[in-house]
């Protein structure tokens, strides 16, 4: 597809280009200014562990990039005797979080998280995974937007969630894709981690900016690790770095400076907030127009589902076989699992799309 | 990938029309030379159950980061010898022991080359020690990998500095890798701008390849940075830009050869009976100075002047 440029990126490029920067290396965390102020993005501007200087934070290429260099330190410092450091992460999950941390060094486990009878949350069995887990295992969790089911827990369930990997003293890994383009308001969509940070985890937390500064093709990340005081958060630092030299040696700079310039600039800041609010307001004006579609129609299913998932996808509970017919019959193409883009959908498709899948589930 | 590719080979090489180069956008030539390993990693069955390692042999010095790449690459499955490159007492190019290292090393070694501008000691092999380098390689079954991080800027021209990857080529190489780096010929540092290339037996094998590097970069970093590529592609598909380009790598180049002789000059005024011609037959970004690591700490603490220990 052809991903929409944000008009604030439009501005922010502009003034960069004014600004005739030179093409020197960034060093190898990155831009110490995007690094700042990506956290802050997370964090929170009056975030204790951030005032406290104790969040050691580099830049990476986007969200794949934070999740390998942490993968690496993992394998590196996880080693059981000779057994390979482990990962524990969602039944679903991105498709490529497999791959990344096996290539890291390290084995990947799932824990259960999607239930296809009701469309949501296993919330049982997810709890059930996270008390099972060896003390101490490494809990990948998606800080909001769950790629690709679209079903996050509830405030209420975050909390439970907590207290479950506090009491295995296990390490907590947010991976944050769609900070403000899952709800529409960037501090909602980091409540879940912040609500981990106030009670006392030391969390890392992966951050891409390709979603919602539609910032795709530049590749600009953070990845965080909050440590017990700013003597351990430079040694977590140091180590960082000496996976990342081996690997690309610094980062590129120009979606770092792009995303710097956005976040503290309060002009551009305020446009990004209104421009991120509308991609995702557009987004669940589409679920509601699809639910609304299919219950039209008569349809004797349940589709609640497709407004209470959130972000880019909707586990829609099609079958294989429902998305092949779908396929061959109406040129609809949704992945084997049931799962469509809502960003594919527009107000002039979404009649055709809900008709489709009216044909094939009655 | 074919802008870089016509850039190293030459538009005309017939590797290019037999397609048997796979290419791949890296991050930088750091990028590029891990992209490799991981390859070399891959292909020779690499991993901690089967013990075996590969065995890649640098220069004695070379770049720093090379011997770390070279051991995450191949997630440690590596063993790391040197072969003679430097030679301290009479401060020159050690040819002879270099071709003795490569006559000794096992077959199917890796050797890391560089291609132009030796970082850090500034020594090239002349057109007929890489001959002799090249045979000895074809001879003992020796695998070159090529670091180019410097086409264009050492002498100015971008065909004469990749004449030692065309000795190697018409020497019967069917077989080798070079990664290459954009940030000093196209001033790009900060937007990690590289390729790696990986010269195959066939177009088939280069497909292969291709694909096998898709599976280590998406795990990696999912897709390449598009800001620097995007600059060197404008600046490669354009007559004139490029030619504009040719003209700055020249210039560049040229300042740091007269650099070169004017230190040269400025060190034999002071001391005539000292020998300081290599400041001259060195070429590149870097200088191995001769200096001890005495004269290094006293240039520090009494001039200021900084250079690191090796001189």
């Amino acid at each position: 597809g052809k991903p929409h440029i944000l008009e604030v990126v439009r501005k922010a490029e502009k003034k960069i280009l004014e600004k005739n920067l030179n093409h020197e290396y960034a060093g190898i965390s990155g831009l110490p200014d995007f690094i700042k102020n990506s956290l802050e993005f997370v964090y929170g501007n009056d975030s204790k562990p951030l005032k406290s200087h104790r969040i050691a934070g580099v830049q990476t290429l986007s969200g794949t990039g934070a999740c390998r260099v942490l993968g690496e330190l993992l394998a590196n410092f996880g080693k059981i005797g000779n057994n390979k450091a482990q990962i524990f992460v969602p039944n679903p999950t991105w498709g490529n979080h497999i791959p990344i941390f096996n290539n890291a060094g390290m084995e990947v486990k799932k824990y259960c998280y999607y239930d296809p009878i009701t469309c949501g949350l296993d919330f049982e069995g997810m709890i059930r995974d996270i008390d099972s887990a060896p003390n101490g295992s490494t809990f990948l969790l998606h800080a909001c937007a769950h790629n690709p089911t679209g079903v996050d827990p509830n405030f209420e369930q975050w909390k439970i969630i907590s207290n479950a990997i506090k009491a295995k003293n296990h390490i907590t890994f947010f991976d944050c894709a769609y900070q403000g383009f899952a709800s529409g308001d960037s501090e909602k969509d980091a409540a879940a981690i912040r609500h981990f940070v106030d009670e006392g985890h030391q969390v890392a937390v992966g951050q891409s900016f390709a979603k919602n500064f539609g910032l795709y093709g530049e590749r600009i990340g953070a990845l965080s690790v909050v440590c017990s005081d700013p003597e351990e958060a430079g040694k977590v630092e140091s180590q960082l770095k000496l996976v990342i030299r081996p690997m690309y040696s610094n980062p590129p700079v120009h979606g770092a400076r792009l995303v710097n310039e956005i976040l503290m600039d309060p002009a551009l800041r305020e446009e990004w907030v209104l421009e991120c609010r509308e991609m995702a307001e557009r987004i669940k004006a589409m679920r509601q127009a699809l639910r609304s579609c299919l219950e039209g129609l008569g349809s004797k299913k349940s589709w609640a589902h497709i407004t209470s998932q959130i972000g880019m996808f909707c586990y829609t509970g099609l079958t294989q076989d429902q998305v092949l017919k779908i396929r061959s019959e109406r040129h609809i193409y949704f992945t084997n699992d049931g799962r469509i883009s809502m960003a594919g959908l527009t107000s002039s498709n979404v009649e055709y799309v809900g008709e489709s899948i009216f044909q094939v589930t009655g | 990938k074919r802008l870089t590719r016509q850039l190293l080979f030459g538009k005309e090489c017939e590797l290019l029309k037999e397609g048997r180069v796979a290419t791949a956008q890296a991050l930088g030539g750091t990028g590029a030379l891990r992209l490799g390993f991981e390859l070399l990693r891959i292909g020779s069955n690499l991993s901690n159950e089967s013990e075996t390692k590969l065995v890649v042999y640098c220069s004695e010095p070379t770049w720093p980061n090379h011997q770390k790449v070279a051991h995450d690459g191949t997630r440690g499955n590596v063993e790391i010898r040197t072969y003679r490159y430097y030679d301290k007492e009479k401060k020159c190019f050690d040819f002879e022991g270099m071709l003795e290292d490569l006559n000794a090393a096992p077959k199917n070694s890796i050797i890391l080359l560089h291609l132009c501008a030796h970082n850090p000691t500034g020594y090239d092999p002349s057109t007929e020690e890489w001959r002799k380098i090249a045979n000895s390689m074809k001879a003992n079954q020796l695998f070159p990998f090529f670091d180019n991080a410097y086409q264009g800027f050492c002498s100015g021209s971008l065909e004469t500095d990749s004449f030692p990857l065309h000795i190697f080529l018409n020497s019967g190489f069917d077989e080798m890798m070079i990664s290459c780096s954009y940030s000093k010929s196209l001033g790009l540092y900060n937007e990690r701008c590289g390729a790696l290339h990986v010269v195959t037996k066939s177009m088939s094998e280069a497909e292969a390849a291709t694909s096998t590097l898709k599976s280590i970069i998406r795990p990696m970093y999912s897709n390449p940075p598009s800001n620097g590529a995007s600059i060197a592609v404008a600046l490669l598909s354009d007559k004139e830009l490029k030619r504009q380009w040719e003209k700055e790598l020249v210039q560049m180049s040229e300042r740091i050869k007269s650099m070169r002789i004017m230190l040269q000059d400025s060190l034999e005024k002071h001391d005539p009976k000292g020998s300081w011609k290599h400041i001259t037959a060195q070429a590149g970004m870097f200088s191995y100075t001769g200096l001890r690591k005495e004269h290094v700490a006293l240039l520090r603490s009494k001039f200021h002047i900084y250079m690191t220990d090796s001189g």
